[in-house]
């Protein structure tokens, strides 16, 4: 684990409220976006990303981090996702649910499990060019959307409409990847 | 008799929505519908997959959850640090976390043990001594200058980078220059044929004034440097280093071999390389981007490795970048630029292996402040010594 990571999760040991608090700031509206495309369900989603937060909170001292905070939560809720489904009996062989999470999420690319991103990084170099590259700039580079729309001189709004389009586009292909699209 | 019904796949459920079930998939389908909850997450799915979002979906109200949040938790868990400076460091931690590091750092809490003991000890910068072809030797890092070499080629002194300028009429190629960095010191060049060099702490290059028309050759006596070569098909480039040579056409890459180490590391970020005129190999040895080759001074013998290139050339963005490297190796990398002795005080530290991303720039107590945060490890520093205990 980084250092910075180290630091700020000795802090929630320590009972760090504030430290904490960012964390959630920073993390709960993504990680809810993301168990979402699980369970398909506001309430449910919330609910689990709020029992991860008391968990790690009271169990802070158990927890055992090797990657970094962030890879620690979209894990943590990928597999409380993957509990929930088992009782329904809901499998997710091809990772479709994760793939859909993940480009929900909102977040930069680099802390999700890199066999699954192969698939989502081909998709992305078939986008339209600009659509490729704010996608890209956002995902890859985890700039915010002020920064790209600075960058290519494009307003915000063109940004977020870029990048809604090309997440629904990466869906599409991601379907077309996993033998899906034939469906549509 | 009950039967027990069988799991489904999610891909069942996408083609159940847009009615593509084969007869027996949608019988399956229909004995895992006789469940209730399955129904509500059916129903859920299809809803998600026809319009795009979730069917209940609401705007998140971060401050209403944060607050329902904190009832759930135990009351006696927040009961430390209400230090004003770990507050103020916790609200950037998500936000910046290397700022974190700073914020924490800046006013040490009375646990660190150094607090007491800072002898604001300075990072090196950016100054370098040139040798020029006739032997004068120029002091850079200060002010600006101009230098005409003996053939007529420019040179200009700048007081971060020395930069040769090429000119295609100029002949007389075996002028060389060569530069030394001390220890706390770094430099940077760009060679006349157009390719960047950074040179690291207690290093020395040796390099044409001019390059001629067949070949660019330098030479890196000791120590580290990073290339970031200019492209020419016509004129491939050769760094000399005291154990082998490395060819390249146009590339970015970072050769290591300090005189107290032993090894000779080059490591590949962009492009390929080709190792050749190694002492006691025959064959040369190509080079891809990540990959390092290590070669032994001593026994002769050489490997290829797969590392994080990055981690290998962030010194020339201004940051020590460790990842899984003992204490001892992190500590000859500081005692170069930092200008300190280290003295260890057991043989067990040594080999306690650290991560992390350090800022270059800082005093040193900055960075004994940050390994001691996230450590057992106790620094205690005399003069111009550290002591590790």
């Amino acid at each position: 684990m980084r250092i910075e990571d180290r630091i700020i999760f000795n802090e929630i040991k320590k009972g760090n409220k504030e430290v904490y608090r960012s964390l959630f700031d920073e993390y709960y509206e993504k990680l809810v976006a993301f168990a979402k495309s699980y369970l398909f369900d506001q309430y449910e989603s919330e609910d689990l990303v709020q029992d991860l937060f008391v968990y790690m909170w009271e169990h802070a001292t158990k927890v055992n981090i090797t990657t970094s905070i962030k890879a620690y939560f979209y894990q943590s809720i990928r597999n409380r996702c993957i509990n929930h489904l088992k009782a329904l009996k809901v499998k997710d062989k091809n990772h479709l649910l994760y793939m859909d999470g993940v480009l929900q999420a909102d977040d930069d690319l680099q802390h999700f499990d890199p066999k699954i991103l192969t698939d989502i990084m081909l998709s992305i170099d078939e986008l339209p060019e600009q659509m490729g590259k704010v996608f890209r700039m956002k995902t890859v580079d985890g700039l915010s959307r002020d920064q790209i729309a600075e960058k290519l001189d494009i307003s915000v709004n063109t940004v977020k409409t870029q990048l809604q389009r090309a997440r629904q586009k990466l869906k599409e292909k991601l379907l077309h990847r996993t033998g899906l699209l034939f469906l549509l | 008799m009950l039967k027990q019904i069988e799991g489904v796949d999610i891909e069942l459920i996408r083609k159940r929505v847009l009615s593509k079930l084969t007869p027996e998939e949608e019988e399956r389908f229909q004995r895992w519908l006789t469940k209730k909850a399955n129904r509500d997450y059916y129903e859920k799915a299809q809803y998600y997959y026809t319009k795009g979002r979730v069917r209940n979906a609401s705007e998140i109200d971060t401050k209403h959850v944060w607050s329902r949040l904190t009832h759930r938790l135990p009351p006696q868990r927040s009961r430390l640090l209400k230090h004003p400076v770990m507050v103020a460091a916790s609200i950037a931690a998500v936000i910046a976390v290397t700022a974190l590091l700073l914020i924490l750092l800046e006013q040490p809490a009375d646990n660190v043990k150094l607090a007491k003991q800072i002898t604001s000890i300075v990072p090196g910068h950016r100054s370098a001594e040139l040798i020029l072809s006739n032997g004068q030797k120029v002091r850079l890092g200060n002010e600006k200058q101009e230098v005409v070499e003996e053939n007529g080629i420019v040179i200009n002194l700048g007081d971060e980078e020395v930069i040769y300028n090429s000119d295609e009429d100029i002949s007389g190629y075996d002028l060389k220059n060569t530069i030394r960095v001390g220890r706390g010191e770094e430099f940077s060049l760009i060679l006349a044929d157009g390719t960047k060099v950074w040179i690291n702490s207690l290093s020395e290059l040796c390099f044409p004034v001019n390059f001629n028309e067949s070949v660019r050759e330098v030479e890196i006596l000791s120590g580290e440097a990073c290339f970031d070569v200019a492209h020419d098909q016509q004129r491939p480039f050769i760094v000399k280093t005291p154990g082998h040579n490395i060819k390249v056409l146009g590339t970015t890459f970072n050769v290591s071999c300090y005189q107290n180490e032993n090894v000779i590391e080059t490591t590949l970020i962009e492009g390929l390389i080709e190792i050749n005129n190694q002492q006691g190999a025959s064959v040369p040895v190509i080079v891809r981007p990540d990959q390092q080759y290590v070669f032994s001074k001593y026994t002769l013998d050489s490997n290829v490795q797969r590392v994080n290139g990055a981690n290998y050339i962030a010194w020339t963005h201004g940051v020590f970048l460790f990842e899984d490297e003992s204490l001892e190796s992190i500590f000859k990398t500081l005692e170069r630029w930092y200008n300190i002795n280290v003295f260890f005080e057991t043989n067990e530290k040594r080999a306690q292996i650290f991560s992390g991303r350090l800022p270059r720039f800082e005093n040193v107590d900055v960075i004994l402040n940050m390994i001691e945060k996230v450590s057992d490890v106790e620094f205690n520093l005399q003069d111009n010594t550290v002591i590790i205990k």
